[in-house]
């Protein structure tokens, strides 16, 4: 995919347009930015047009070596993940990785290498990483992709020029969507439910996600203290496995993002469908108890990812929330 | 297209290639020059120091002023063959070893093996052991030996980040060099000095954008630079730079906290949505947002900030516009919470709910009320209190004072409760006349002589006036017979006069416990204060409606009360 197919990074394609112009391409980069923002995308635009001999700034998208890349089977590219069922990207992995690079490239003018997620690189992988990050051999290309850039060791991060993705915008991805062929209706949906993921609209489904907001705005304005089995009710239907309730916890945190931004009287919210239900809680709570809120689910999230029991730490929310809604 | 051409990254193309290129080293550079001149190189180096500062570089530059054709010189001639072998990686007698990717014991023997033969055509063997942090403890341990003595053919220097993570016996067997960041504005004369050769224009400020940016390390600099001159040409505007390298905003910065010490919450969101439409990375504009609340505080608390803060006189002056009217604790308290925030945003995934919530809880922070008023509140009301307690102390003391002192004696007078100094401030005329100075004097007592101490906490205050003071012990007691030895009388008199710079009598006398009209000793106070407490709680727990209630249910009695 050449640079002029890619969408809602203008500005960072901007720069590689450029810097590929004055030949001042960088040999290391960091790409940061939210899963499926499109970094992966952009890292296989830039190898493309660093490998094609025919446009100026930008891949042809016709030679051989464009179709190559384009088609997942370029020789030259080499891809850097955690084994299957392993956690890190290991030691063991780079020094192939630095072996292979160490080779002529069999076609394109370097070789050249995307990392993802480059966070996954453990102490000792990383400490081995840097020589090669410093002075790749041959001139190689290493592009790492991360969603926060802070996880990297500093002395990785100094020998790479660090490249910002921001979040898509809604337009972006509604735009995006409607190109896959869906209708004008759920791509409005799921564009603004997807948190400037492509990657997420793409695995929303906009008709069960309208209806699960539903239930879920059903059961919050039911919640409540006195009658105690509405909350076990609640998180008996709403969570499921570990991934679900993540998920579930997402939807509430949009919903308390929105409330947030009702409370304090700015009236730019995501889930504008629901909106009457969202001002009907908001005008129950002060702005500081719709921070609470807030809080309260950021903190469930957490507990949740870290290996919570999900029933207990749901009951423990619904609890708060009825008590915070009372 | 260029995409064939070799284009070498400024951090690589202006690597140093002499001791004088490299810049903020001048400690290392000229013990080593010197060292070199006076013929006393060691033959093992050790370099620390944070990333970017020129380890590697300097290792470089010694391995070549050591083998250069010319002589063992203090600069090395970079123009000779085995400089530039050197210079390019290819040299057969220098050996750049990544420590970081032979790490096992395997990688040091075959190190050691190839020690003992002598360099094929320079004068030194060297052996660069980079990021030398990651050897594995058998390899430091294979190592020792070697690295003590060497054959006089070989120089080892040692390179990392990571100093504390080297064996002691490793450490004690090379000469040390720290290195140090690079302050800015060096990192920009050397910028400057590269934009020239490099033919490009750029004025200081965006110059200073970019040093500061690399944070004391010479190569982040280069690295931010590089990135803008790919996108901006041999022209680079301050703008530019601004929003190549994400600096944000000082209008911006001043708005967000303008509407936050304003309680605007509207215009907090406004702000934040701003930030995010420029694709700023919210972490670190929450960063940025701490150094200016840093520069406020710093504005409020000493008389000339100009001095410590690195800021233009306009920047000042608008700072200070903004911290008027504001305490240091309440700048304080928000920066408190913003450095949360920062934490939190650290490993979270919704960087923009947390700073939102963050920053409305700065917009609508209760304002605080001075400790000092709150004490004050509490004595107007406790003078206006009717009740009078029964027991006498009661009233006299300040509860936290006396128990903070109980618990830290030496713990000397606070602001916040100048009501009750400690003894401990110093002589000063008191009239013993009460328990609390009763109290107070058996504190000051444990704290120089615990043992005398710990008996007078038995003893009842029978009689305290200036000078004179009269204390009853239960006859016939292990601490009547141990008090009334007489150099444990004569020091309590010593320190009684310490403590109340009146010279004392002090006089034990014997009592009877039936005597019940004798004021009580402080521990028996403590146990009926125990008692009181214990009562106070049966009472409220047999009046508590659920406690009750499970007591019914489950047919239960009450056996003991503990407090949480």
């Amino acid at each position: 995919m050449p640079f002029a197919d890619i969408i809602g990074h203008e500005r960072v394609v901007e720069i590689f347009r450029k810097s590929i112009k004055s030949g001042k391409t960088s040999h290391a980069y960091i790409f940061e930015g939210p899963a499926g923002c499109g970094r992966r995308k952009t890292a296989m635009a830039l190898i493309q047009a660093l490998f094609c001999r025919q446009a100026e700034d930008d891949a042809c998208g016709v030679c051989p070596s464009c179709r190559k890349v384009a088609g997942n089977n370029h020789g030259d590219i080499h891809f850097l993940e955690p084994l299957p069922d392993k956690r890190d990207i290991s030691i063991a992995q780079l020094r192939d990785l630095q072996r292979d690079l160490a080779l002529r490239p069999y076609e394109a003018p370097r070789k050249a290498c995307i990392m993802e997620p480059a966070d996954r690189m453990n102490l000792s992988s990383a400490n081995s990483f840097l020589k090669t990050l410093e002075e790749p051999p041959g001139n190689a290309l290493l592009i790492l992709l991360t969603e926060n850039a802070d996880m990297l060791l500093q002395t990785i991060r100094s020998r790479c020029q660090l490249v910002r993705f921001a979040p898509l915008s809604s337009e972006s991805i509604m735009l995006m969507l409607k190109r896959n062929g869906m209708d004008e209706a759920s791509a409005a949906l799921l564009s603004q439910m997807a948190n400037g993921s492509m990657q997420r609209a793409a695995e929303l489904d906009g008709e069960a996600l309208a209806q699960r907001h539903e239930v879920l705005i059903k059961h919050l304005a039911t919640l409540s203290l006195d009658r105690i089995s509405t909350i076990f009710t609640a998180s008996e239907e709403l969570g499921g496995n570990r991934e679900e309730t993540l998920e579930l916890l997402d939807i509430l945190l949009s919903f308390a993002r929105d409330m947030i931004h009702l409370s304090s009287g700015c009236s730019d919210i995501i889930n504008t469908t629901i909106r009457p239900t969202l001002e009907g809680l908001v005008s129950r709570l002060n702005l500081e108890r719709t921070l609470q809120l807030a809080e309260d689910i950021l903190e469930t999230r957490r507990s949740v990812q870290r290996n919570a029991n999900v029933k207990l730490a749901l009951d423990h929310l619904f609890i708060r929330v009825a008590g915070t809604l009372a | 297209m260029s995409n064939g051409a070799h284009y070498e990254v400024l951090a690589r193309k202006y690597r140093p290639q002499t001791f004088l290129e490299l810049t903020g080293q001048e400690h290392v550079s000229r013990t080593l020059q010197n060292a070199i001149d006076s013929g006393r190189v060691a033959h093992a180096f050790l370099f620390t120091g944070a990333r970017g500062v020129g380890k590697t570089s300097t290792a470089r530059i010694l391995a070549k002023t050591l083998n250069c054709e010319r002589g063992v010189t203090h600069e090395p001639c970079n123009v000779c063959p085995l400089c530039i072998e050197i210079t390019k990686g290819t040299s057969t007698d220098v050996f750049e070893i990544d420590g970081a990717s032979n790490t096992g014991v395997d990688d040091i023997r075959e190190l050691r093996d190839n020690i003992k033969y002598l360099p094929s055509h320079s004068r030194y063997k060297i052996f660069i052991i980079d990021e030398v942090h990651m050897l594995s403890t058998s390899a430091f341990n294979a190592l020792l030996k070697t690295l003590e003595e060497p054959p006089d053919h070989v120089k080892f220097i040692l390179a990392t980040t990571e100093p504390h993570k080297l064996p002691v016996t490793i450490l004690s067997r090379c000469q040390r060099f720290d290195f140090k960041r690079v302050a800015v504005t060096r990192i920009v004369g050397r910028l400057r000095q590269i934009a020239e050769s490099e033919g490009i224009t750029v004025n200081d400020s965006a110059l200073a954008l970019v040093a500061r940016k690399g944070d004391g390390s010479m190569r982040d600099a280069l690295t931010a630079f590089d990135q803008v001159l790919a996108c901006c040409g041999s022209i680079v505007l301050d703008e530019d730079v601004a929003t190549l390298l994400g600096a944000v905003d000082r209008q911006l910065l001043g708005k967000i906290s303008g509407a936050i010490f304003n309680g605007d919450t509207q215009g907090v969101l406004a702000g934040v949505k701003m930030v995010d439409g420029v694709g700023y990375n919210m972490r670190q504009f929450c960063q940025e947002l701490i150094e200016h609340f840093r520069n406020l505080l710093v504005i409020n608390s000493v008389k000339k900030p100009e001095e410590i803060l690195d800021v233009s006189a306009a920047e000042l002056d608008e700072l200070r516009q903004q911290a008027e009217g504001f305490s240091s604790l309440e700048i304080q308290r928000r920066l408190t919470l913003l450095i949360k925030a920062d934490a939190d945003m650290a490993q979270a995934t919704f960087p923009r709910l947390i700073l939102e919530i963050a920053l409305l809880k700065l917009a609508t922070l209760e304002p605080v009320v001075p400790v000092q008023e709150l004490l004050e509140k509490i004595k107007v009301m406790e003078a206006g209190a009717v009740h009078t307690p029964a027991l006498p102390w009661k009233a006299e003391r300040t509860p936290p004072a006396v128990e903070s002192r109980r618990h830290e004696p030496t713990h000397s007078s606070t602001p916040t409760a100048p009501a009750a100094s400690p003894p401990s401030a110093g002589p000063r005329a008191q009239a013993p006349g009460s328990h609390s100075d009763w109290e107070r004097f058996v504190g000051y007592v444990s704290e120089k002589n615990p043992v005398l101490g710990s008996i007078l906490e038995h003893g009842s205050p029978l009689k305290q006036e200036p000078g004179s003071m009269e204390i009853g012990f239960p006859a016939g007691s292990y601490y009547l017979s141990s008090i009334q030895d007489s150099a444990s009388i004569v020091e309590i008199q010593d320190l009684a006069q310490a403590f109340t710079g009146l010279k004392t009598v002090f006089r034990v006398t014997p009592i009877t416990p039936e005597g019940g009209e004798n004021p009580l000793s402080l521990v028996e106070k403590k146990k009926s204060e125990h008692e009181q407490r214990q009562d106070e709680l049966k009472q409220e727990v047999a009046s508590h409606p659920v406690i009750n209630e499970a007591l019914r249910v489950f047919g239960g009695t009450i056996t003991e009360i503990r407090e949480a």
